[in-house]
């Protein structure tokens, strides 16, 4: 936090930005009081029964890689680094039953396996007009 | 319900057509249509326009020029879908009894290169580079390669396949043969899919002329004019499918693919099953896609389609020939258009009007297309 530097979240509501250094970063998701199942992100209505009693809770940092694509061309628009270098996505299966749409720090497609641990951190994306660091979530694999 | 038939269709080839304004590529198609079946505008009592790209009202700036009758012209939008929506309200307009004669018409003019994420996602996704179709097609194909052991070579011969059909239509926008080593070493794009292995976004046009049978009588010899058995749009079902731009799906149970919802319902509506098929048209973004909906549509079980790729199935001549237009790997995606022209190419086929690239006698075929957010339209026609 030098020079009143902050670090602001690329999207509100999906994610916690860890304060201290050490902390994990913490994913946010959405469980309904009646079927129970679990959403990503700060929802009010949940997507199975429509209930509209959802209580907030930290997801799992750690998860299984779903699937994964390493991406050799930027779609239109991707606020790319200058020059492009290719990027990892993929879903991320947690243990609370749900597969989350993530970036992925690893870009060697070598490195990646469905099936492999994954843990989730939060990485810097980009500055913003006031120097801010722009945060978002990743997935990365466990070593 | 009243039984709807294919009056007539016609086409204007996908491709690139620089200077040549959308309005002019889909009247020409709309004039073949009308020729086709013998239907005079005016006696045409309501129009749908399928478009994603085109500005607001394009059915009416398009079809002014025939002449101002009157009738509802409205546009119909829902992504790669826009098409077989179409089809579906002209198909409930005519059984339901509102209307005797209707035109379908879907036209598109789309910007080169990957389809802009714009309108897909959420802006920070897009920022972030996490919504694009090669990336959805990509994710989806490395979890069927997990979990059926499906293999990029699969992939490859889909494109193959579809090259050698291409080469006889004249619609198609790429025409000529590509042979396997070509479509491996073409770049990879979002791994594990290869550029050879995509289909491109385009310009063209196509339209049809819907009547009920009854009526159709009046203009045509009925014996060209298809029925259409079914008609069916769905979207995805909890938990969806992965198709972009969920955030996260439920992994508690099990997916549910709309192009299945849809499939099932047209099997059901039309009173036949997958094995009553002769020629299907289906949504080819990419050869993994294809490999993916043999599945999803039940032409093999869960896990065989690539099975079906190495015997050669959906070839021309195989026991159940896909995509004998080139799919949209050849002809490329005017996204708004697609739809219709997989329905041209299937009244053509029934009609055994396809010259080199037509399926031995078929007499039930299919048109499936899929798009953004997972709106699936199944369309079935029979002799």
């Amino acid at each position: 936090m030098t020079n009143g530097k902050k670090r602001v979240p690329l999207v509100e509501g999906l994610f916690s930005i860890p304060v201290t250094p050490g902390e994990k970063a913490h994913l946010i998701g959405s469980k309904c009081r009646t079927c129970g199942e679990v959403e990503f992100g700060s929802k009010t209505i949940c997507g199975n029964c429509q209930g509209e009693e959802l209580d907030e809770i930290a997801l799992s940092n750690r998860g299984k890689l779903w699937t994964y694509t390493v991406l050799y061309y930027p779609p239109p628009l991707y606020k790319s680094p200058d020059p492009f270098v290719p990027y990892g996505v993929g879903w991320v299966e947690l243990p609370e039953g749900i597969a989350i749409h993530s970036l992925l720090t690893e870009s060697d497609v070598t490195k990646l396996k469905i099936g492999m641990d994954m843990e989730s951190v939060i990485d810097k994306f980009d500055e913003d007009e006031d120097g801010n660091e722009v945060m978002i979530y990743k997935f990365k694999p466990v070593t | 319900m009243r039984e709807t038939v294919m009056a007539g269709v016609g086409m204007h080839p996908f491709g690139r057509f620089e200077g040549k304004p959308y309005t002019q590529m889909a009247l020409e198609a709309v004039l073949m249509a009308l020729k086709d079946a013998n239907v005079p505008w005016k006696d045409v009592q309501a129009a749908y326009c399928s478009s994603v790209f085109c500005p607001a009202t394009s059915g009416l700036k398009i079809l002014t020029p025939l002449g101002l009758t009157g009738i509802p012209i409205t546009n119909v939008e829902a992504a790669c879908a826009s098409g077989g929506s179409s089809i579906m309200i002209a198909q409930q307009a005519i059984a339901t009894g509102l209307y005797d004669v209707v035109l379908a018409l879907g036209v598109d003019k789309m910007p080169r290169g990957f389809i802009s994420p714009e309108a897909l996602g959420e802006k920070w996704q897009v920022l972030a580079g996490m919504v694009s179709g090669p990336m959805n097609f990509a994710l989806n194909a490395r979890r069927h390669m997990y979990e059926y052991g499906t293999t990029v070579e699969q992939m490859a011969k889909v494109s193959v396949k579809a090259h050698k059909n291409g080469v006889f239509n004249p619609y198609a926008m790429y025409r000529k043969e590509l042979s396997f080593e070509e479509i491996m070493n073409s770049q990879v794009v979002a791994d594990p899919i290869r550029r050879l292995m995509f289909c491109a976004p385009n310009e063209g046009a196509a339209a049809a002329v819907l009547c009920s049978r009854d009526v159709a009588k009046k203009y045509t010899d009925v014996r060209r004019c298809p029925e259409v058995a079914s008609a069916v749009v769905k979207t995805a079902a909890y938990p969806g499918f992965p198709v972009m731009p969920y955030y996260s799906f439920s992994t508690r149970k099990k997916l549910v693919s709309p192009v299945k919802l849809a499939a099932r319902e047209a099997y059901e509506k039309a009173g036949i099953g997958p094995k009553d098929l002769d020629v299907v048209e289906l949504q080819d973004t990419d050869a993994a896609s294809e490999i993916n909906l043999y599945e999803q549509l039940d032409l093999c079980n869960e896990g065989e389609g690539g099975r079906l790729v190495d015997e050669g199935a959906t070839e021309i001549s195989g026991s159940i020939p896909v995509n004998p237009s080139g799919g949209l790997l050849c002809k490329g995606e005017p996204v708004g258009a697609s739809g219709l022209g997989q329905v041209a190419e299937i009244v053509w086929q029934l009609r055994g009007e396809a010259g080199k690239r037509q399926v031995a006698k078929p007499k039930v075929g299919m048109s499936q297309v899929v798009g953004n957010g997972g709106i699936c339209a199944v369309v079935i026609l029979k002799n």
